[in-house]
């Protein structure tokens, strides 16, 4: 990785509100603290912020982090990317469901936030069961199968 | 916890929340080109995705794979534009000490914004029950198809609507075996520059015994679109 590369992180933009939990010990108050932030950078090596708060209400909530060029948003509040949730194999004689394989945040019906495939060099596609915080797979083949499998959110 | 992060996106999706225990952002590590018949090395827990090269072969305008034989590797029948994607904890960070690392109650890092030189944009997402795959034109079976199938058994194929240019997609579950005797695709996606429309393939093709055709086969899974971010 170049050293253009290692300033990314230098590039933060804050434009909108930053929500904080409250710890613990003070459950039982306000729940979260919102900062709003109208922008936010943090230069290089100095560490100069420079924050100014705002109180312009149709402003835009979020996190964005922008490549070394500032042009492109990589990840933030327009780029939510992919996050990893579970990956494996599991082998399943023919006709067998595996147990549960646990997998954060599924829903039975979750499928437009939480995804999960499951496959195998052979021509047999399995049934995935989705259930809550977990899935299952089927083999519906006939003999021994390994299924190679990936679930993630996006 | 007592403390932690949670992003939202514009629309209210999920961005990062270190109030997870196993969900981790998968940043870019790496991207370039894989000839056809060539394989992209990948670790436990990467998401590997993958476009076409080019936009004018009748052939090669589509993403076929094998990614259950090897743990280690997506194989692709034809060239393609790779990008690999890798969990915050299992990136190489170099030098700087500053920027956003977010961890979550164990200690595991979900986030490091060092890491994040390019992100990978999610366009959509298709459950495996929302689409099918078929037998497309100019298809390795050689098998003649005069237009592109939108669906199949009254199952759409169409995994994402609109120009596929800068379209990739996610090597979730596929696989492939294109030889003398039969050919078989699973899970693979055929770009219809033509129509601006990706659209799911998969088909097994018998040329010896009994010659005969399978169309329509179903998906090894759902299946999430992107776009590079540079």
């Amino acid at each position: 990785m170049s050293t253009a590369n290692m300033q990314v992180p230098l590039y933060l933009h804050y434009s909108g509100a930053v929500k904080r939990r409250a710890p613990l010990w003070c459950a039982r108050a306000t729940p979260h603290v919102q900062l709003w932030v109208f922008s936010k950078h943090l230069q290089k090596k100095s560490l100069t912020l420079n924050v100014i708060f705002s109180i312009i209400l149709f402003m835009a909530f979020g996190i964005k982090i922008f490549n070394a060029n500032g042009t492109s948003e990589i990840f933030g509040s327009s780029v939510s990317g992919s996050h990893f949730l579970a990956s494996g194999s599991v082998s399943l004689a023919g006709g067998a469901t595996s147990s549960a394989i646990s997998c954060e945040g599924m829903t039975s019906s979750n499928t437009s936030t939480v995804g999960v495939s499951a496959g195998s060099n052979v021509f047999n596609t399995p049934t995935i069961t989705r259930g809550t915080g977990s899935f299952t797979i089927k083999n519906n083949g006939g003999s021994t199968t390994t299924f190679t499998y990936f679930a993630y959110r996006f | 916890m007592a403390f932690g992060i949670e992003g939202t996106t514009d629309s209210g999706g999920f961005l990062i929340d270190s109030n997870t225990t196993a969900t981790e952002y998968l940043t870019v590590v790496s991207s370039g080109t894989t000839n056809a018949g060539a394989s992209v090395t990948r670790q436990a827990g990467d998401l590997v995705f993958a476009k076409p090269t080019g936009t004018s072969s009748s052939t090669a305008n589509r993403v076929i794979y094998d990614s259950v034989s090897s743990s280690t590797a997506v194989k692709f029948l034809h060239q393609v534009n790779h990008v690999v994607l890798r969990k915050a904890q299992s990136t190489t960070i170099s030098g700087s000490n500053f920027g956003i690392q977010i961890k979550n109650a164990s200690n595991v890092i979900i986030f490091d914004s060092r890491s994040a030189t390019s992100g990978m944009k999610i366009l959509g997402g298709k459950a495996q029950s929302a689409y099918t795959t078929a037998m497309q034109p100019n298809n390795s079976a050689s098998v003649n198809v005069t237009s592109p199938a939108t669906s199949f058994g009254g199952v759409s194929t169409i995994i994402h609507s609109g120009s596929p240019t800068n379209v990739y997609i996610a090597c979730l579950g596929g696989y492939y075996d294109i030889n003398g005797n039969f050919q078989l695709v699973v899970g693979g996606a055929y770009y219809d520059y033509s129509n601006n429309r990706i659209l799911g393939e998969g088909y097994f093709d018998l040329d010896v015994f009994s010659p005969s055709t399978t169309f329509g086969i179903a998906p090894f899974g759902d299946i999430i679109t992107g776009e590079l971010v540079t």
